[in-house]
This record gives structure tokens, sequence and C-alpha cells, in this order.
């Protein structure tokens, strides 16, 4: 089977690893071979030992003990044999294992000191092979020099034999005209003859066929070339060095049809993963997250994701399901994707210890940054408005008496001012450490991980900081029972600070704040408040000092998590297993913010009468899940091949929380809620859901050509309705293996050919947990004159249910020229109907609205992953590129179909979900330059009463002679037209430089803060263009910038196509440059572990067009589902340099 | 060994298969944090609640727009020109009898109804579950009160619509697809057993009855309006009688005091809705709809609340009710008070408004709590009357017509009227009587002198009033029923009203 080119490296690794359990498997080889300075033959040792009814292995344990041999075989050889005896007062060995290899049917070889055991249809065989006279000895290499470690190095038709060391070496004492087999799995074996030579090199080359690439899939693993629906696997390696909180930020342009968007660049936060488009408008479009078999939420990902609990240093894998083929198993939850976790989990006889550390600066990238007028621009600015409105109020040229003093010399404002965004940033450190442990003897394993990850927030007094631990065991019972445990535990600590919520948020302030201001005294103590120069006219807005609100303010989340995890396995008889596991994840959180009596407000500056307030939470969850599965895997007959999997779960989750806000603080000094006067406000929140479920899925195999999978899943759960508590979830796929045949065999150029096909249905269940069951409504009525308690039933949905997603998905698998050449390609059409949709309903109900579900929405797509190696040896060059293209379609909404509006700018709705167009698309007027006076004479001209010359003109669409909010219409979309990532690695002895670059091309965003400061009002700072505005029809300006209003009020901030900005873009988000000591330098200093050190950069360079900093950006206050594409204040993306090393031995 | 574990194997499967069996309640889960139907119906409370609940509807209809349907476009009520103002041009049209598809006030009235229908119906499934009653009377009476609810809200729906769909269960938005209207027949069947069932349940509950509540006398009377209206009369005058014979009910005799928002629930009120000043929900606002818009704070004794050209100025005795009252009728000043102050056109005039609603008395803000009369003894005593002259019974009929009559200080004997004369007398009566009580046009139609009436009440108008169009006041069978809300008719797949 051929194997992915990005899955390469992580495959050289994993070789590595085998062929150290081999060698230490193999360890009696050498030691047998080493110190052998003269053999006796065995017809010379005398055996005083007498056995009765004993297991082979025994007797021949026995014999070691009293001799010097050693007894060598392969575990199979000696399987199922009879019990044996022998009785011997000096007897010779070679009589013994004569006596033996009579009972036991075996043969025996000498080879020096050992004696190799092989199987025998002949009674009785016993060589002795003593003409050892030629030693030969060598290294093995692969292709790119690399020496590997572990190859088997045997004489053909002996059991002599040996395996290479670390450094690749070998040396074998080889009878005479012998032949050697060197072989190493993932490689193609080579016999050569020995003839006269005593130094024999070798260089193996990667036997592509012989790689059984096993891929997670949900409940289980499977082979690579068994898979037939749409799986992408996490090649970690390209990604293993980027210091990132979680592992969702590593995904970042790795897999087709995985859109990974930083929505903010909050330290832990701020993620957002959607896969193959948006199927829902009301029930989220995150996956689900699946990690070591346990159903993980992925809700709240924008202030803190779920997944930063996790140490990305302790992942496994990651994979990710695409289509319903595979997500299916997942039945009403599968419906958005699913990304698999398995994390590591040690190995048996081996030992390994893992030491990794990084640390690194951040710091925010100039392109981005708010670029505003300086204090010069910003004075004319506000002496222009001044000046506007005296005109209009009392009909007079504004004199400099009118302007406040600070802007009366405006020549003299010299420089950009104070650059408030810049007062609040800093230069900011990373650091992670990670320490593994892993140890195990043939029938127990354990391994132990610790973490520290710290992240410092390029934003003063953010950041985020987690401790992790995860210890887990495993040992057999016998031969046929496994059991196990692990727990997991994270603390997480991290500060916030508000952002992404608009222009009031702590953020938002610092992109505005009149720079004529001064954020220090002259003693260099900071001025709390931000007073801009008052003006019976017009002021600026003052506020907060965004530098003293961030170091006053706390908002501080202090979050424990433990997963645990017990299971057991037991191989009922051969390819018949049954495992039962017990999963728990346990959350503490709480969440604590104090602002003190001293931090003002936008126009609200402190006074004595103000006070502190706090605001906690405190919540608790449980969640647990119990499975049992059953898997069969057989081969029979002639090329079949059966796996099939049966399972039955449940789960339950539950959560307990309660909201207290505190105020007034007498004194800001002791924060805790005991301090302040009362509690003001307080809420609990209960909730549960529970879900049981049946799986199955049967795949079958004939002669690796036909390949068929049918899944299917029965959940039930708490959160359907009663007559809807069931749900199903079947799939099917196909695949045709057509390189397997006979006829393309002999086309040499392809490795594989694989077409696949499915078909199959999941579900996405985030539909609330209590929304079937019928409150009880209190009102009032009176009874006898006084008030009572009217009571009433709401609307109950017996029916409601799950969101359900039908996918087609045709793939094709193509491997070229040694694979040299990948290329995987799938279409994909998935419906998702049912959604969620607030609808009208029959009055004669008692109701008239009720959220039910309603609508269709289709998503169309192609990805394509293609994989290229222009160059290998002992350069290697691999090129991975990968590019999806997906088109969302409201198929039908309500009743009525009636548009869904979303999104609020000004209570005015700023997207539209209508029948036939994509989901969310911006929704607003049309700029139509600026007022001329042709315009104000025009009895016409639309909305004439509140124009002003110079002012925004907007589109009257529907033509009525009036602009206003029937003139709205779909302005933009948010959503791209493709997106694509790049990885490039090259590797040069120990020497590998990995670049990761991904994009997007089309969609659209919206510039909030623009569109919410731009208004010429002059209360704001605002972007440096509107140095440009409309000033007089000679002096129009750019014609996109209007006129100061006067006593009509600007109307540039109505939310129009102005706003909307181009989101294309292409990033370098990573580049990593490593270097891997060779054990020959090593070697020298007494080390023999692998020892890499690295530098990366993260977030290097980006290309767009977009004025923002972040085209991926998100407010956290609107939707991302109805509301996307709307960057406001913006927690900025860190450019990241770090420096790291690891250590594994 | 091997049978051993094939015997293993299945064990376990039978274990996996066991913790299956309780998958259904495991599945059952209930919010905790507030009440709904998983942790409800467990008391006696529960259940008065929700009939509690039953008048909700009611009260949400009487306070927005029921005036509108019942008074507006009857000859009693018009409004206040305004030349300016077209947004209440839906109302007016109203008046005006130019009924369109899109009239006003029909959506929150249907929609209010069948919220009150679907509450009776809930009540009615649950009120039988096991629970122990503080007072098995309760129940009793919880029980009546859902069935005189819900002949309530079926009769006040057929005599606007005609035939509506007939819901008597809790039914599903999927369910209510199959719901077409039913006959008016059908309707009134279910009415009348409706009632008959009330009756029952409250005359055996009689002694936990509570002012405010829908009780006996309640039930007796509104069942004889029904018969009344279906023209059986020797039924209605039975169940009448019955009403008469609880010696329950007389007449206030002061017939102002029935408008007194500080005496509420006398023996002259059978069934009324509740109100009060105390907050928002319990309030109507009806007099800061029926001052005049050019009044400002003077009717509605507060200044502080601005009322405005769409919602005020409704509902303003029209001359032809003012001119049906007697000379010497006491109900006149009652029932039509008068403003003197410009009208839009600036000339100061004499503006009649309702005088039957009062200012609030203690809210600072634009909070009134005057109930709003059902079934009042009056209305009783003039039923009887119709039921009895109708049969030709004129002699019995004159006492209890001469009865209502006295109290407004008309004391003529009537011993001459003949039958027609009596009848004519009692529809006169009734509207006086019950003018602004959302009785009149409903009495226009029982009577069969709607198109009659308002036709000829529309030439007056017209004449008078020269900013009226010409196509206006005219009625026709078809108008009658006013039309099914559009969006229902849409939604619900349901037939119009003819003519519409």
């Amino acid at each position: 089977m051929k194997k992915n080119l990005l899955n390469h490296v992580a495959y050289m690794t994993k070789l590595f690893t085998i062929a150290f359990i081999i060698q230490c498997l193999t360890m009696s080889f050498l030691l047998a071979w080493n110190g052998n300075a003269q053999v006796k033959s065995i017809e010379e040792v005398r055996v005083f030992l007498s056995l009765d009814d004993v297991k082979i292995e025994e007797a021949f344990e026995k014999l070691e003990k009293h001799t010097s041999y050693n007894f060598v075989f392969a575990t199979r050889e000696i399987k199922d044999l009879p019990l044996i005896s022998f009785e011997s007062d000096g007897r010779s060995l070679y009589d013994v294992l004569a006596d033996i290899s009579v009972q036991a049917k075996l043969n025996f070889k000498q080879v020096d000191l050992n004696i190799h055991v092989k199987k025998s249809d002949v009674d009785r065989k016993v060589a002795v092979v003593e003409n050892v006279d030629v030693t030969v000895s060598g290294t093995v290499r692969d292709e790119n020099g690399e020496p590997i470690p572990g190859v088997t190095v045997s004489v053909q038709g002996t059991g002599i034999g040996t395996a290479t060391d670390v450094e690749g070496r070998y040396s074998l004492s080889v009878p005479e005209g012998s032949t050697l087999i060197f072989s190493f799995i993932g490689f193609e074996s080579q016999n050569i003859a020995v003839g006269e030579r005593s130094v024999i090199d070798v260089v193996l080359s990667e036997d592509m066929a012989s790689l059984d690439e096993v891929v997670v899939v949900g409940y289980g693993t499977m082979r690579k070339q068994d898979v037939t629906g749409a799986v992408s696997m996490v090649d970690l390696d390209n990604v293993k060095d980027i210091p990132v909180a979680s592992i969702d930020q590593k995904l970042i342009g790795q897999l087709p049809g995985v859109k990974v968007q930083s929505l903010s660049g909050v330290p832990g936060g701020g993620m957002s993963i959607e896969i193959r488009g948006l199927g829902s408008v009301g029930a989220g479009n995150q996956p689900l997250y699946v990690i070591d078999g346990m159903p993980y939420s992925s809700e709240g990902g924008l202030d803190l994701n779920p997944l930063s609990y996790l140490s990305p240093a302790d992942i496994e894998s990651i994979t990710v399901l695409k289509d319903a083929s595979s997500t299916a198993i997942y039945g009403s939850r599968g419906a958005n994707g699913v990304v698999i976790v398995n994390t590591k989990s040690g190995s048996y006889n081996k030992t390994q210890i893992g030491v990794s550390m990084t640390t690194g600066i951040q710091q925010v990238p100039q392109k981005g940054r708010p670029e505003l007028m300086n204090q010069q621009e910003f004075a004319h600015l506000q002496r222009d408005r001044i000046a506007a409105l005296i005109r209009d109020r009392e009909d007079r040229v504004a004199t400099e008496d009118d302007y406040p003093i600070e802007y009366r010399n405006p020549e003299q404002l010299m420089g950009p001012g104070t650059d408030w965004y810049d007062l609040i940033l800093r230069t900011a450190k990373t650091q992670d450490y990670n320490l593994q442990v892993s140890r195990g003897n043939d029938h127990t394993k354990y391994s132990l991980n610790l973490g520290y990850f710290d992240q410092q927030g390029v934003i003063k007094h953010t950041g985020f900081n987690r401790i992790t631990g995860k210890l887990m065991v495993e040992s057999k019972l016998g031969d046929a029972v496994k059991i196990g445990a692990s727990i997991s535990s994270s603390f997480i600590n991290q500060n916030r600070i508000l952002t992404n919520h608009g222009r009031n948020d702590d953020l938002g302030n610092a992109m505005w704040i009149n720079p004529v201001m001064k954020p220090f005294d002259e003693n260099g103590n900071i001025i709390p408040y931000i007073e801009s120069p008052y003006n019976p006219y017009k002021s600026a807005f003052s506020t907060v000092n965004p530098l003293y609100a961030l170091q006053e303010t706390t908002r501080e989340v202090d979050n424990f998590q433990s997963l645990g995890n017990i299971y057991g396995n037991w191989e009922i008889i051969e390819g018949l297993s049954y495992r039962v596991s017990f999963n728990t994840i346990t959350e503490n959180s709480d969440f604590f913010y104090f602002k003190p009596s001293t931090v003002g407000r936008e126009n609200s500056k402190p006074t004595d009468a103000s006070f502190g307030t706090s605001h906690t939470n405190k919540s608790k969850s449980f969640n647990w899940l119990i499975e049992n599965t059953m898997t069969y895997d057989r081969s029979f007959g002639e090329g079949h091949h059966l796996n099939a999997l049966l399972g039955y779960t449940a789960q339950s989750y539950s959560r307990d929380g309660i909201n207290l806000d505190a105020a007034p603080y007498p004194a800001d000094i002791i924060q805790t809620i005991n301090a302040a006067q009362g509690i003001t406000n307080w809420n609990e929140i209960a909730e549960k859901w529970r879900m049981t479920s049946y799986l199955g899925r049967l795949n079958y195999n004939y002669k690796d050509r036909y390949l068929l999978t049918a899944t299917w899943r029965r959940d039930g759960s708490s959160r359907f309705g009663l007559y809807n508590r069931f749900a199903s979830f079947p799939s099917f796929a196909v695949a045709w293996t057509a390189s397997e045949e006979a006829f393309m065999k002999s086309v040499t150029a392809i490795d594989e050919l694989k077409l696949r096909l499915s078909y199959g249905s999941s579900g996405n269940n985030n539909i609330g947990n209590y929304n079937h069951i019928a409150r009880i409504n209190s009102g009032d009525y009176l009874i006898g004159g006084s008030q009572v308690a009217a009571l009433s039933v709401g609307v109950g949905n017996p029916y409601l249910t799950w969101e359900q997603s039908n996918q087609l998905d045709a793939g094709i698998d193509l491997y070229l020229f040694k694979n040299r050449l990948r290329f995987v390609a799938d279409y994909y059409s998935r419906k998702s109907h049912n959604m969620l949709i607030s609808n009208k309903i029959p009055a004669i109900t008692g109701h008239t609205s009720q959220t039910i579900n309603i609508g269709n929405v289709q998503n169309q797509g192609v990805e394509f992953d293609l994989g290229i190696s222009p160059i290998r040896g002992e350069f290697v060059w691999d090129l991975n590129v990968n590019l999806a293209l997906n088109r969302n379609k409201v198929l039908t909404l309500n009743q009525d179909n009636e548009p869904i509006y979303s999104g609020n700018n000004d209570n005015n709705p700023t997207h539209v979900t209508m029948v036939g167009k994509p989901i969310a698309m911006f929704y607003g007027y049309v700029f139509d330059g600026l007022v001329t006076a042709e315009d104000l004479a025009d009895p016409n001209f639309p909305s004439r009463a509140n124009a002003r010359l110079g002012g925004e003109k907007f589109k009257d669409l529907n033509e009525d002679g009036i602009r206003n909010g029937e003139d709205r219409t779909i302005i933009g979309n948010p959503h791209e037209k493709f997106f694509f990532g790049f990885t490039n690695r090259f590797q040069y002895k120990g020497a590998d430089l990995t670049i990761v670059a991904h994009g997007q091309y089309g969609g659209s965003v919206v510039n909030g803060l623009r569109q919410t400061l731009d208004n010429l009002n002059a209360h704001f700072n605002m972007h440096k263009e509107w140095v440009n505005r409309w000033r007089s029809p000679e002096d129009p300006g750019d014609g996109k910038h209007g006129s100061v209003p006067g006593q009509i009020g600007a109307s540039a901030h109505t939310f129009s196509d102005l706003w909307i900005e181009d989101a294309s873009f292409l990033k370098i988000s990573n580049v990593t440059l490593g270097y891997s000591i060779p054990k020959s330098i090593g070697g020298r200093f007494g080390y023999d572990g692998n020892l890499r050190l690295y530098v990366t950069g993260q977030n290097l360079l980006m290309l767009t067009k977009y004025k923002g900093a972040n085209p991926e950006a998100q407010s956290f206050n609107r939707s991302i589902d109805l509301a996307p594409g709307w960057d406001i204040a913006s927690y900025p993306l860190a450019r990241t340099l770090s420096a790291g090393l690891s250590l594994a031995f | 060994m091997k049978k051993n574990k094939i015997k293993q194997t299945l064990l376990i499967c039978l274990l996996a298969l066991a913790a299956l069996s309780c998958s259904e309640s495991f599945l059952e889960q209930f919010p905790e944090t507030g009440l709904n139907e998983g942790n409800f119906y467990k008391q006696q409370s529960d259940f008065v609640g929700l009939a509690n609940g039953l008048y909700v509807p009611l009260r949400e209809y009487h306070k927005s727009d029921f005036w509108l349907l019942a008074e507006v476009p009857s000859d009693n009520g018009t409004y206040q020109f305004n030349a300016v103002d077209a947004a209440a041009a839906s109302w007016r049209n109203i008046d005006e009898i130019r009924f369109q598809n899109g009239v006003g006030g029909t959506g929150g009235f249907w929609i209010q109804s069948y919220n009150g229908i679907a509450r009776t119906n809930k009540l009615l499934e649950e009120i039988d579950r096991e629970i122990t009653w503080d007072n098995p009377a309760v129940k009793d009476r919880t029980k009546g009160e859902a069935h005189f609810m819900r002949a309530l809200y079926y009769f006040n729906l057929v005599r606007i619509f005609g035939g509506v769909p007939i819901v008597m269960e809790t039914i599903t938005y999927e369910e209510a697809k199959d719901y077409q209207r039913a006959s008016v027949p059908a309707v009134y069947e279910v009415i009348v057993n409706d009632l008959t069932a009330a009756i029952n349940h409250f005359q055996v509950s009689r002694e936990v009855h509570e002012p405010g509540r829908a009780s006996l006398g309640a039930a007796q009377a509104l069942l004889g309006k029904v018969y009344l209206t279906l023209h059986q009369y020797a039924e209605a005058e039975r169940v009448l009688k019955q009403v008469i014979d609880l010696g329950e009910y007389q007449l206030l005799s002061n017939y102002s005091e029935l408008f007194d928002p500080s005496i509420k629930n006398h023996p002259e009120s059978i069934f009324a809705v509740q109100y009060s000043e105390a907050n928002r929900a319990l309030s109507h606002r009806l007099i800061f709809h029926f001052a005049p818009s050019t009044s400002g704070g003077e009717v509605t004794m507060r200044s502080n609340i601005i009322i405005n050209n769409s919602w005020s100025g409704w509902n303003l005795p029209t001359d032809d009710l003012i001119d049906a009252f007697e000379p010497g009728d006491i109900r006149k000043e009652a029932s039509v008070a008068i403003w003197t102050g410009p009208d839009y056109d600036g000339v100061t005039k004499q503006i009649p408004y309702v005088g039957k609603y009062k200012p609030p008395v203690s809210a600072t803000d634009d909070r009134t709590g005057d109930n709003i009369y059902v079934l009042r003894y009056a209305d009783v005593l003039l039923m009887y009357a119709e039921a009895l002259n109708e049969q030709g019974k004129t002699g019995e009929a004159i006492p209890f017509v001469e009865q209502v009559r006295t109290r407004a200080q008309l004391n003529e004997p009537l011993t001459e009227y003949g039958q027609d004369q009596l009848s004519a007398l009692i529809a006169k009566e009734r509207q006086v009587e019950f003018c602004f009580e959302n009785q009149r046009w409903f009495d226009l139609l029982r009577t069969g002198k709607a198109i009659e009436v308002i036709n000829a009440h529309g030439e007056r108008e017209k004449a008078a009033k020269p900013y009226l169009r010409s196509d206006g006041f005219n009625l026709t069978e078809d108008f009658l029923l006013f039309p099914i809300p559009e969006d229902q008719i849409l939604i619900n797949g349901l037939e119009q009203n003819p003519g519409y």
C-alpha cells in the first residue's frame, strides 16, 4: 500500500520506534554473538537435569540456566507443542536436544552459543554448524543516508542473524558462501551474497506496499487501504514545533475542507473549525471532538477554547472525519464533521523519556494596526466640526475663541500624538515545557506526562497558562485480557480583557481616543481618565485610559478539568474481542470580574459616588460515558476479509452553575463578595442531557479490491421530543481499488488508484437541552380583588429533533511514480434538513410561533489534496497543497420562507439569510457617492430633508423616492470562494525546514471598528483616509469620505457596502527550521538519544487588501453562524518567534 | 473451554442489553430551575393556577381590541377624525363598514381566543391526574371554569367569524393543519355542551366560589344568551329563570355605580373581566384609547401621558346613540361624557366620549383598573324579557323591562306595549343600557337588524361628516362576519369567509 507523502516523516519516526523495540527483542542475538571467544560443541556439554511434563519454554529456560547456550526461537514456532519430559544424568546436550526434537517435532541448529529452534516435519534433526569463519560487518542506511537501527540481518537458510545497532551497524559471523538477508519493516528486503567481502554496506529502499498505514476512525482503527470514506489525518510532524495553546491552531492550512479560523488572538481562545461549510443556522457548525474516545464539547471556543485543556505535546494523532460514511457512526453529533484526537500512551517493552522546551517572544505586527489621524489632523477635524455647527446653528463663522485651547494652534501639534493602541501592547513571552516518561515491559506499560505552558498576551495584563498532567497505565492479564486506566488533568489560568465586542470594550477604546491627550502626567503617573477638551458645540468622547482599565480591572478564569478513563479489553476468541470503557470529564470553572470604582466608561468619569462591582461565575460539570463494543475481525476463504463492530453506549452530562453580581463595594481593596454591600443579581443554572446509542459497522473487503462499509447508529437523546426520541443514522460506502486489479498491475507508474463513493446521514443535536418540554409560564390575574398567579402551559414540541444532514461523497485517491505524486480529491453534496428555525404556527394550537425543525440548506464542494516529492535522496523536498471550495445555499426556511435577519448595528440587521442564497449574507445600503449641489436642487432626490452637501448618499434601490429600510439589499458575501493551505518541507541530513502557508480567496469582511468610528461627528479619532474628506465642491476629497456634518448628522456609519472589504489573504502561518543532531555527533559526547533544536516563527507575513489586522476575525457578541465576518476590536494575532529543543532517549 | 467462552460472551451481551431496558426513563430529563410539565401537575394549587390563567387571554383581548369588533362597527361607536393621521385607516374601515382582508383587530382576537381555548383544553386534559385535592369541590369549580371559559371563547369567535375550527384537545402545529373550519351549528353545539358541563360542575362547587371566577350564575346566564342567539327562546327562558331564581343577583340602585372603579364584583356583576391598576399586566388603558385625541390630559387626568393620534379618540359615542337616550334617562350622563375643546380642525367643540371607563385612580401612569362586564344582571333581565316576549309572553316580559328602566329613572309603565313594540323597546334599552360594554354589534346580529340599522346609521353619518367616503356603510350579508385573519388562512390552510 502506498502512503501519503504528508505522512511520510511521521512514519519514518514510527519505523525508528519499531526498530528500537525490535532491537530490544533481539538483544539476545547481540549478547550471544558478542563475547564469544571459544564455543564448545553441544556434543561436549553435559547436562544434569530431569524434567517431567513441562512446557517447551520451561525446558529451554532450564537448559539455558544449566548450560551457557541461548535458545533462539519465534514464539509461533513453539506454540501448542506437547509437554515434554527427559532425564539426563550427564548426557550430552546434543542427545538431550535430539530427544526433545523427537518429542516436540523441532529442529535445532547450534550457531555459536545460540541454539536456533524451528518447527520440523522430520522427526529428528539436530544440526551443529561450526565452520564459522567469516565475519561480515557494515552499516545499513536508508535512501536518505540515515542509518537504520534494528534491521534484521540473517543468513539465508539458517537461523543465524543479528540486528543493527542505533548507528545502523551490524557485525556477524557467517558460514562461508552465505547469503545475507537484510530486512526491516517498511523497507524492501535485500539478499546479498557475502562472497569474499568482509564489509557490506547496504542501502534499503522503502517498500511502499508494505506499509500498512493505520488510520483512526470512529470506534477503532482501519488500514488506510481499507478506508472508504473521506478521512484526513494530520501530519503532526509538520506542525509539532509550533508553540500554541491548542491543537486546533496547529491544524491551520493542513487539511482540505477543514477551515480553521483564528477569530481573535486571545491567548487560549479565539478558534473556530468548520468542516465542509455551514449546515445549520441555529444549532452551531463546530465539529464534534472525540478525545481518546470521549465526545467532547466544542462550545465556547471564543473566550476559552475547550481544546486548550489538552497539551498539544500529548497528542499522538488527529484525524478528521468528513463524509457521512465516516461520521454516521457518531450519529446525532456527526453532521458538522468529527475531529478524533488520540493522546500518547507509551509502549510495551520500551522505556522512553522525552523532554521538550520552547520559549519565544510575540509581537503585534505593524500591518493591521489602526492607522489613525495624527494629532494635528485630529485637531483640524475637531475645528471643522465645531465650525460647521456654529455655521448651521448661529449662522456665523467660527473664531479661534470658539475652539478649545488645545486645538487653537494645530500647526504646533507635531508628531502622531499618543498611540493609545501601542500603549497597551507589549512584547510578550511564551514558553512551553513538557516531560514524558513512558516505560513498559511485556505485560505492563505506563506513561507519565507533565506539561507547563505559559503565553503572555500581547496586550498588557492578559495571558494564559496551563499545567497538565497525565498518567496512564495498561496491563495484560494473561493472553486475552488487557485492562487500563488513565487520568489526565489540566489547570488553566486565563487573564482576560474584553475584546471583540465593540468600540467600548477594553481594546476598542484604545483605537479611537483623542491623540492630543497624554496617558501619563508630568511625573510619569498614569492618568486614569482621559478627558477630551470640552466645547459647548462638540467634544470628542472622553473615556477611561485603556491602560488604566487593563491594570485595574480583573477578569480572571481559573478552570480545572480532568479526563478519566478506565477500560478492559478481552479477546474472547481469535478475532472476536469485547471492550468496555468508562470515561469521565470533570470540570470546575471559576470566573471572577472586578471593576474598581476608579475605572470609568465612555463619557462617564468616576466620581466620589462611583463604586466597585464584581461578577462571579462558578460552575461544575460532570460528564460520563460507558461504552460496550464488540469487534470481530476475520479473513476467510480466498481473499475475503470481514471486520464488524457492534456497540452500545450511554452518556450523561450535568452542569450546575451560579452567577452572582455584587455591588457596591465601599472600598476597592477587598474584592471578595463579602466586601460588597449586597448581591445585586443572582442566577443558578442547572442542566442535564443524556444519550443512549447503539452502533454497528461492517467492513468487507474482497482481495483488497472491492471494499464495502456499512454503518448504523441509533441515538436516543433527552434533547429530542417524545415522538422523536430515537434517531437512526445509516451510511453506506463502496470503494474500488483499481490498482489491485490484475490488468492494472502492469501500469507501473500507478502505485494506487482507488475510487470511493459514500452516502449517509448524520445529525446535529445542539438544539438545547429542554426545548421540547413545555414550560409553565406564569402571569397574574385577580381573584377576589387580590393578585394571584395565573399559569399556563407553554408550547411543547414532542417532535423536536436533531438537524439531519445527508451527504454524498465521491472521491479518488491516486498515487503515482513510487509515491512521488499523491492526489486525493473529493466531491461532496451535503443537504441539511430539519434545521431549527423559529416558525409561525397556526394560532389554533394556542401559540403563534415555535422553534421547529423546518429549514433546509445545501453545501456542495470539492476538495483537493496534492502531494509532490520533486526531490528525494539526501536532499528531500516534499510539497503538499490542499484546496477546498464550498458553495452554500439555503433551500428553504420557515413556513413563508421569510428571510432571517441577524446581526445588529444601531438596531438594524447586518445580515440576511434567505432562500436561494448562502447563509448570512451582508445586508445594508449601497453607497452612491457624495451629495452634490445638483442633488440638493433636485426635488426628486431621495431623503432630501436629511441630505447635506458632501454627505453620504445611498441608493434608493426600490426607486420610491424615499431612502429607507426597504432600500437595503445584499451587499456582500462573508463566505470565501475557496481556501487553501500549502506546506513545503525540506530536509537535508539532520536539518529540516518547514513552511506552512494558508489563505482564502474571495469572501468579505466588515471592518467593524471603522464602521462604528467613521462618522465625522468628531467623537472619535478615525482612519487617516478621512484626511481626504470632502471639504468643498472644489475640494471634494476622494469621493468616498464625506463632509463634516453640521446640524444634519452624518450617516456615514449607516451600515453600507462602504465598510465591506475583500477578505482574501495569503499568510505564511509558520516557518520552522530544525536540526536533529546526528547520532555520530551526539555519540561523541556520550549522548545517544535524539536531540533536536529548532526555531519557529508564526504569523510571519500576511498579504491582503484588508485594512484591518485579521480578515478572519469575528466579533464575539455576534453569532459566527448568523452574523459572520464582523471584525471589531479584535484581539490582535501576534507574530511569534521561538526557539526550542527536544530530547528523547 | 470454547463453549464456556461463548456462554460468557452471551452473558455480556445480555448485560449490555439489560442496560438498555432503563433507557426510556434514563432519557427523561426536565429542567430543574423552573416549572415545566416534568415537575408540574402535582397539587391543587397547580390546577388553580392554571384556572386563573384561563382568564388571561380574555383580559388581553378585552383590553386591546374587542371593543373594536363589538362596538365600533355598530351604530354606537365612532372615531375622532384627524386628516393627517393615516395610520389608523384599518381601524377606521371597521367603523365605516369597509371591511376587507387585513382589517384591524381580528388577528389579535383570533390568537388570544385560541390561546384561551388551548389553556382550557390543557387544563381539562391534565386535571384528572391522581393527586390529592385539598377540597374536591375546588376540582369541580376548576373544571367548571374551564368549560365555561372554553364556551365563552368559542361564543365570541363564532359571533365574530362564523364557523371556526373546533379544537378540543392539545394539538401540535402539525396536527393543526388538519383542522378545518366547522359549521356554525357545530360550534354552538360545543358551546352548549361546555356550558351544560360547567353548570353541572358549578352546582356542586357553589360554596367555594370566589369573586372574579366564573360561577353557576355566569354559566346559566351565558347559556341563556347562547340560546337567545340561537333563537331557542324556551330554552333561554328556562336557564335565565334559573339565574333569577338563584337570588344571588340584583341591580345596583345607582346606575353610575356600575362604572365606579372602586366598586367591583357587586351583586349585579355576574361575570366581569378583572382589572386593577396594581401593575401593567393587570391593568388596561381604555380611557386613553377612548379620550378625544385633542384632550391632552384633561380627560385622562394624566397630562404626563401623551395620547397620540392613532391610538386615541376611539369609540366616541355617535349621534345615533346619544339620541337613543330618552329624556330623563340617567344612563346618558353616566355613559356619554363631554369634553369641550378644540377638535383637529382647531374649532372648539363639545366632543362626546365614553363615560364608562375612568381615568386612573391611583396609578401615576396610564394604568386603569375598571372591570369590563361580560354578564350583568340587567342583561339577564332584558334577555329574559326578550325570551318571553319572543314567545308571545309580552305581559310576563314587561315587569323585567320595567325593572331595568326604573333604575334609569324612566318610570312610565309599559303596560300598553304589544309584542313588537316591546321588542323594539328591549332593543333600544339594550343599546343604551350596555353601550360600550361590547354588546351592541352582537345584539344587532342576533336580532337580525344589523344591515337595516347600520346602513341607516351610515346615511346619517355620511350626511353629517363630509370626510367619509361614499362607498362606506354598505353592510351586506357577507360583512356580518369578519374575515378570518389572513396569515392564519395561509399558515393554517383555512377557508375565508365569503365576500373577502
